[in-house]
């Protein structure tokens, strides 16, 4: 019966860094609406790029068994043991979507479907490195189209990019301070070598955290300067990310004062045997509960609450301060571990 | 041991790899579906389509093609070209011809012709 409670990550057929991912994901893709065949999904199944995928009842019947698909799937990965599952069929759902509507492709949730599938994939043995091998595929394939491509290296792409389709005043300013194509020449080049310098890092699971840092510099100032979030692709990016960090399987609340109210919260809340019994003689002040919030950060609860904020942020388009959120949670939480990624336990036979 | 460890690694690399040999494979294509291409071309089009001499109306083509008649497409410009050719081998009614002029990241523009073979 605990395996109905959401917030129980352990026990599952996979390492809870996966099941929390998916977990958080799969409630961020609900208040975001972002559903296969919803917004910038289209309106349902449309000239399918694989043909066969036209045939099966009409476009009514497909695209409800695409959302049962994807609903059910979510359900059983937040509600069940049977998270592998789940994920399976999110995963399944958002690449039919894409498959079955020529109009949505959409490398954005191409990407959140792959989270889900090699999640479906995973087991203890494998733990998170079938996500960070995905992510590696993500640069190293994002980066071949762009190797690959004369205008990213003359800078065309990116001038066509920045100037003609967004406009971005404050880059037609900085490039006006150089000579003419040279700062999206540059630009463009940047973007091939720094994608590389992605992929080289994350085939060591010591330089993660390193990796992580340049995936900020590349992708934040692209949310901040076009005001987007590529539908759920930065979310999926942040989930992603954040699964190749050790989840503390017990959370050390002797390590500084801490706030006595909200650990007593958090352990009413703690299904995972994560929280131990302490008391602090600090006084309960805003600053107390902001540094016993940091302390305990991978708490579950404070993982959803963080996604709740996501969400909302996303929602009514304050996305500056999700950015800020974004470089603080990276600062106060990933940062410290990267020597402590070196020393993290290893999936089993890598 | 060793076997096993393999078997269980063995899904989730197969998964990557059909990725990234499909990678490779689009690179040959002038279309970009399922490959890792975001943003990665920008492609100012505009789709217009006549029949008997008259052109559309921008409603009639959105309806259609299910996209917009004037935007930016993001991935490729091909998929322009295989969209049209996939409604017009498909939905009843076609125009006699289809034009789709575009800029490939602000180069000369091109354009695409279909025309219906009767």
């Amino acid at each position: 019966m605990r395996h109905l409670n959401p917030l129980y990550v352990t026990g599952k057929a996979v390492v809870p860094e996966l099941v929390i991912a998916v977990r958080l994901l799969a409630v961020y893709l609900l208040l975001t609406s972002e559903f296969p065949f919803n917004g910038n999904q289209g309106g349902g199944r449309f000239y399918p790029v694989i043909g066969f995928l036209g045939e099966f009842g009409s476009d009514a019947q497909f695209n409800m068994g695409v959302r049962v698909l994807f609903l059910g799937g979510i359900a059983a990965l937040l509600f069940s043991r049977l998270v592998r599952l789940g994920a399976l069929g999110v995963g399944l759902a958002f690449v039919t979507g894409v498959l079955s509507c020529q109009i949505c492709i959409s490398v954005a949730h191409l990407f959140t479907a792959c989270v889900f599938l090699c999640t479906a994939l995973s087991n203890h043995i494998t733990g998170t490195g079938l996500i960070r091998f995905q992510l590696a595929v993500l640069y190293l394939g994002a980066d071949l189209n762009k190797i690959s491509d004369t205008d990213w290296w003359t800078g065309a792409s990116m001038e066509t990019l920045l100037v003609t389709k967004h406009q971005l005043t404050a880059y037609i300013h900085a490039a006006g301070a150089f000579p003419n194509g040279f700062l999206s020449q540059m630009m463009g080049i940047g973007v091939i070598v720094l994608q590389m310098g992605i992929v080289m890092l994350l085939l060591r699971r010591r330089t993660v955290v390193y990796a992580m840092a340049l995936a900020l510099v590349l992708h934040l100032p692209m949310v901040v300067l076009m005001q987007m979030t590529f539908g759920p692709f930065l979310f999926a990016l942040v989930t992603a990310y954040g699964s190749l960090l050790t989840w503390p399987r017990h959370l050390d609340c002797n390590a500084g004062p801490h706030s006595n109210l909200l650990v007593k919260w958090l352990s009413s809340l703690d299904f995972n045997g994560q929280v131990g019994t302490c008391r602090s003689d600090a006084k309960e002040t805003p600053a107390l509960w902001l540094r016993t919030l940091i302390g305990y950060l991978p708490h579950p609860v404070i993982l959803l609450g963080m996604t709740v904020l996501a969400a909302a942020l996303v929602r009514y388009g304050k996305l500056m301060p999700l950015t800020l959120l974004t470089i603080a949670a990276f600062w106060v939480y990933a940062w410290p571990q990267r020597r402590r990624a070196a020393q993290a336990p290893r999936p089993a036979g890598l | 041991m060793m076997y096993s460890h393999f078997k269980k690694w063995l899904p989730g690399l197969l998964f990557l790899s059909a990725q990234l040999v499909n990678t490779l494979y689009e690179l040959t294509l002038d279309t970009r579906t399922i490959s890792w291409a975001p943003h990665t071309t920008q492609v100012f089009y505009r789709i217009d389509a006549f029949q008997n001499g008259l052109g559309w109306g921008r409603r009639a083509i959105e309806a259609r093609y299910g996209v917009a008649q004037t935007q930016w497409e993001a991935h490729a410009a091909g998929n322009l070209r295989r969209l049209i050719e996939s409604v017009e081998a498909v939905a009843p009614g076609n125009p006699d011809s289809v034009i789709v002029t575009y800029r490939r990241n602000g180069a000369a523009e091109r354009t695409y012709l279909w025309k219906a073979s009767r």
